[in-house]
């Protein structure tokens, strides 16, 4: 190892410590970055740091100025409307009408709402607390487990990214040039064998523990109508987004913007004739909440790019690569390598820095392992090109990377739902969840043996 | 070694740039310079920032050297827009490279702030169409054509349709879904984007003629050049400007002339008769009054250095 | 402060909702000329759509980020800190705001010269040929409230104050 890639790997180290530090991660990244370039120049001369200080005159504008990115706060900004207008209340009630009878018939009707709320958020913490908000308090008066509900809900919630739009699948797309259609496409039939799983773990629970998830009596009959009816629309607008985006009828940010327009009329027509919906309050909340996840999206993608140019200056991830690309190690080993460090990483680390600190290191080496960039698919390890070595790789981090959000200690959407119910403690919300998990390993084991599924849709 | 140098440039490592340019010149100056000097090439924008800021980070010295396209800071390179202009460049990018050459006391000032290595074009570029194959200017009316440039886009203008700008990642994309209905790119950068397979026709002038091209900036920062000594500056110096200037518009021809081979195997490559042709050319003086009035607010000669372009051009294409 | 934040992401907010209209009214030409297409009648798009979107989106993003320091949304792992003894968590939180302001100040700083250095080059974008600087500086004022709001926050965790105002 030459000097400069130790001095990329003490930034790595760094950076950890840093942010378990509770450093704002877009700070930690920043400081190493421009710590490290500054070492860098120290050991390697000719990598000058007064010149590379004056790259930061135009690179913060330039990268906000991005009409790709213009997703992020559109898809976000979707989905807080939909919270604030009641659309998220209106596909759970409505879900919960036709299926609430059946046994664990709440949970499931939950985790039905959240992909639902998936197909028009495109964050996991959003989807978590617009469904656990609405979904908790009808668990609790079904009388479900309380350690079991938040943990449903808790799962529920990595659907928001795992169902196409998807934050994590766009900042995922714009570091390995993926097509972000092509990504979202591909992740349509994953998402849905999550729900199918997810689905399947709460009717094997509740058949062993009956207790955990009481029958519910029947909804009247008025009432189950009027939710049939509330229901309708808002299924409307959400699969005419996902089908738009399947079919290819539009490109995701246009997509990104009349989504969030279809969901502001909605809920102010809603507003007009039935009088509950979108009031100005909720839409200027909606707002303020969107610029408060989009600016720290945002922020941490500028961090991310900082980082980045001195971990490439440093040489680490080519050298890490070329040692991929020679060592004798079986590509399927090395892929499982990849994805269990993921799954270690993700019990401490929040996912999206995971992504962008990262996958930049582990993306060179598959593409290395899998024979490099110019490779052809019958001759690839993994008998795919590399296109399709950046979506399959893609979704199977993706899948793996959300997985943190519900393993302890560090579990973002075991946080938010227990927030909202104070009351549970976080240790059975994180036992509660903990039965997901198995469904999630299998999925990707799936997804391994069967790249094919992806490509469907594409 | 004793020195290394940083290439920065914002295409990946398997493009016509880095295999007939970047990678040939590091390597004779590596070899030229006994191992002196040492390069170092990041493609992609690896090295961090937006393909917009490359000559901003070479003027800088972010990087040693970038490769890079002046339309994308537009405003400041209006010189070397000349060669841009339809009706100035004649399909081939040797003899505009070549000529470029010849002309660069009259460019000096737009390149004042760096070293530049080397000014140079590609062949020119081609309409790919998404419904396919179009028999004359006629059939462009409202439909909305991807640009490269800021001439470019006067172009299409000119013709009747819309420009529209955006990044080249997502153009396969737009035309795939619609967005837009055609691109103007040489077959050396539309082959590559698999640009066949979502394209129905390409279409170019009678023998291949196009209706313009782009130039590229090969620079290095200045500064940092004269700070090498004498000895390894002459490598440098050896392997720049007119020495390479043939040899990569050679290059950049060749590899052309594959690409639209190898594009013409998928789906039809139309050649438009020559009355149809006229009618694309109708806006080239037009296009250029528009620049030469563009200029004339810079204080440029815009009709004179029109004049000494195409007199340079048609001595190196004979 | 909290009024002042607001106001400067409500203006973030707006360049967005510009963006919808803007985006609404383009696939809506996109869409009418595809019908229209048939009778021979060419419906043309927002001239220099994309240009216009990337501006706006310049200000919002940037406008964003006072607000997100304020509530507390920059993503941070409180898994060391957060059992830590009280005043383990308020060093840290001094450290880490004091730390928030100076990458802020930094940042506003060479914006700020990028600003006059975009002016003097004269760029522009690329279809419309609009000046890119003016639209630097909404961004350099929007690093320069990022920067106040991580010093009121430095010096409220140095008097003990709680960090985060309002939901996140
Ligand atoms: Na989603
Ligand atoms: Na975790």
């Amino acid at each position: 190892m030459d000097p400069r890639e130790i001095t990329g790997l003490a930034g790595l180290g760094v950076l950890l410590l840093l942010i378990l530090l509770r450093i704002p991660v877009v700070v930690a990244m920043i400081a190493v970055g421009l710590g490290g370039s500054y070492a860098l120049s120290i050991v390697a001369p000719f990598l000058r740091f007064e010149p590379y200080l004056r790259q930061f005159k135009s690179m913060l504008w330039e990268s906000m100025a991005s009409y790709d990115l213009t997703i992020i706060p559109l898809f976000v900004l979707m989905g807080y409307v939909a919270g604030f207008s009641g659309l998220s209340r209106d596909l759970f009630d409505g879900i919960q009408a036709m299926i609430g009878r059946m046994r664990g018939g709440l949970a499931i009707s939950a985790i039905v709402a959240c992909a639902g709320f998936g197909a028009v958020c495109g964050s996991s913490a959003a989807t978590a607390s617009a469904m656990g908000r609405i979904a908790l308090p009808e668990l609790k008066k079904g009388g479900y487990a309380p350690g079991f509900s938040a943990g449903v809900l808790a799962a529920g919630g990595t659907l928001g990214i795992l169902i196409p739009p998807s934050v994590a699948l766009v900042i995922y797309g714009v570091i390995v040039e993926a097509s972000i259609l092509d990504l979202f496409r591909a992740a349509i039939l994953p998402g849905l064998i999550a729900v199918v799983f997810f689905v399947a773990v709460i009717a094997l629970y509740t058949r062993l523990r009956p207790e955990a998830a009481p029958v519910i009596p029947p909804m009247p009959r008025a009432d189950r109508l009027r939710a049939l009816l509330r229901f309708l629309p808002v299924a409307g607008i959400f699969g005419a987004l996902i089908f738009g985006l399947a079919f290819g009828l539009f490109t995701p940010t246009p997509a990104a913007a009349i989504g969030a327009l279809a969901v502001i009329l909605y809920g102010a027509a809603r507003r007009l004739i039935t009088g509950d919906g979108l009031t100005w309050s909720g839409l200027r909340e909606a707002v303020l909440s969107t610029a408060v996840t989009s600016g720290m999206i945002y922020a941490i993608l500028f961090g991310a790019a900082v980082l980045t140019s001195f971990f490439t200056r440093s040489g680490l991830p080519m050298g890490l690569a070329d040692w991929a690309a020679t060592a004798a190690i079986d590509p399927y080993l090395m892929l499982v390598i990849c994805l269990g460090c993921l799954i270690v990483m993700g019990c401490f680390l929040e996912s999206l820095s995971m992504i962008l600190v990262i996958v930049p290191f582990l993306w060179p080496v598959m593409l290395a392992v899998n024979g490099g960039p110019y490779v052809s698919a019958d001759q690839a390890a993994f008998g795919l090109g590399p296109d399709e070595l950046k979506i399959w790789f893609g979704i199977l981090m993706l899948i793996v990377i959300e997985l943190g959000l519900i393993t302890p200690p560090v579990g973002m959407n075991v946080f938010i739902i227990g927030a909202i119910t104070p009351s549970t403690p976080m240790g059975r919300i994180f036992a509660g969840a903990s039965m997901f998990f198995a469904a999630e390993v299998v999925r990707v084991g799936l997804l391994i043996l069967f790249p094919a599924i992806l490509f469907v849709l594409i | 070694q004793e020195v290394t140098l940083t290439v920065h440039h914002f295409l990946g490592p398997n493009s016509t740039a880095q295999r007939v340019l970047l990678e040939p010149w590091a390597q004779r100056v590596q070899e030229q310079s006994g191992g002196r000097i040492a390069v170092e090439i990041y493609p992609a924008m690896s090295m961090g920032g937006a393909a917009p800021e490359l000559y901003r980070q070479v003027r800088d010295g972010v990087a040693d050297i970038v490769w890079t396209l002046p339309s994308y800071t537009p405003g400041l390179f209006k010189r070397l827009e000349v060669f841009e202009l339809p009706g100035v460049h004649q399909n081939s990018a040797e003899a505009t490279t070549l000529a470029i050459q010849d002309l660069m006391p009259d460019l000096a000032e737009d390149l004042q702030d760096v070293h530049p290595l080397l000014v140079h074009v590609h062949s020119g570029y081609v309409l790919h169409m998404r419904g396919g194959a179009i028999g004359g200017v006629g059939d462009l009316q409202g439909m909305r054509l991807r640009t490269p440039s800021r001439i470019g886009g006067w172009l299409i203008e000119a013709w009747g349709a819309e420009p529209v700008n955006m990044p080249v990642p997502d153009l396969p994309q737009a035309l795939s879904r619609g967005a837009v209905e055609g691109a103007l790119l040489p077959f050396e950068a539309a082959g590559p984007m698999g640009l066949a397979e979502i394209t129905g026709a390409s279409v170019e002038g009678p023998e291949g003629a196009r209706a313009g091209t782009m130039v590229f900036l090969f620079a290095m920062n200045r500064e940092r050049y004269e700070s090498l000594p004498e000895d390894l500056r002459a490598v440098i110096d050896a392997n720049s400007g007119l020495t390479i200037a043939a040899e990569v518009g050679a290059g950049f021809d060749a590899f052309e002339a594959e690409m639209a081979a190898r594009m013409a195997r998928t789906r039809p490559v139309v050649q438009l008769s020559p009355e149809a042709w006229e009618s694309f050319r109708a806006p080239d003086e037009a296009v250029a009054q528009r620049w030469i009035a563009d200029v004339a607010g810079q204080g440029i000669d815009g009709a004179g250095l029109i004049a000494r372009a195409r007199a340079a051009i048609a001595v190196h294409g004979e | 402060m909290t009024a002042l934040v607001n106001f400067w992401a409500m203006i973030g907010g707006l360049c967005l909702a510009l963006i919808v209209a803007l985006t609404a009214v383009n696939v809506g030409a996109l869409a009418a000329d595809m019908v229209l297409r048939g009778w021979d009648i060419r419906v043309p798009g927002i001239y220099g759509y994309e240009d216009v979107v990337k501006l706006l989106a310049s200000v919002a993003a940037l406008a964003f980020f006072p607000l997100c320091q304020w509530r507390g949304g920059h993503v941070a792992v409180g898994l060391l800190i957060d059992p830590a003894p009280r005043w383990i968590g308020r060093v840290n939180r001094v450290i880490a705001q004091a730390l928030t302001t100076g990458v802020a100040l930094f940042l506003a700083w060479w914006m700020a010269i990028g600003a006059l250095e975009v002016r003097r080059d004269g760029l522009t974008t690329g279809i419309l040929e609009w000046p890119q600087w003016p639209f630097y500086w909404p961004g350099v004022v929007s690093m320069l409230l990022w920067a106040l709001v991580a010093a009121v926050m430095t010096l409220n965790a140095l008097k003990g104050e709680e960090a985060v105002h309002g939901p996140a």
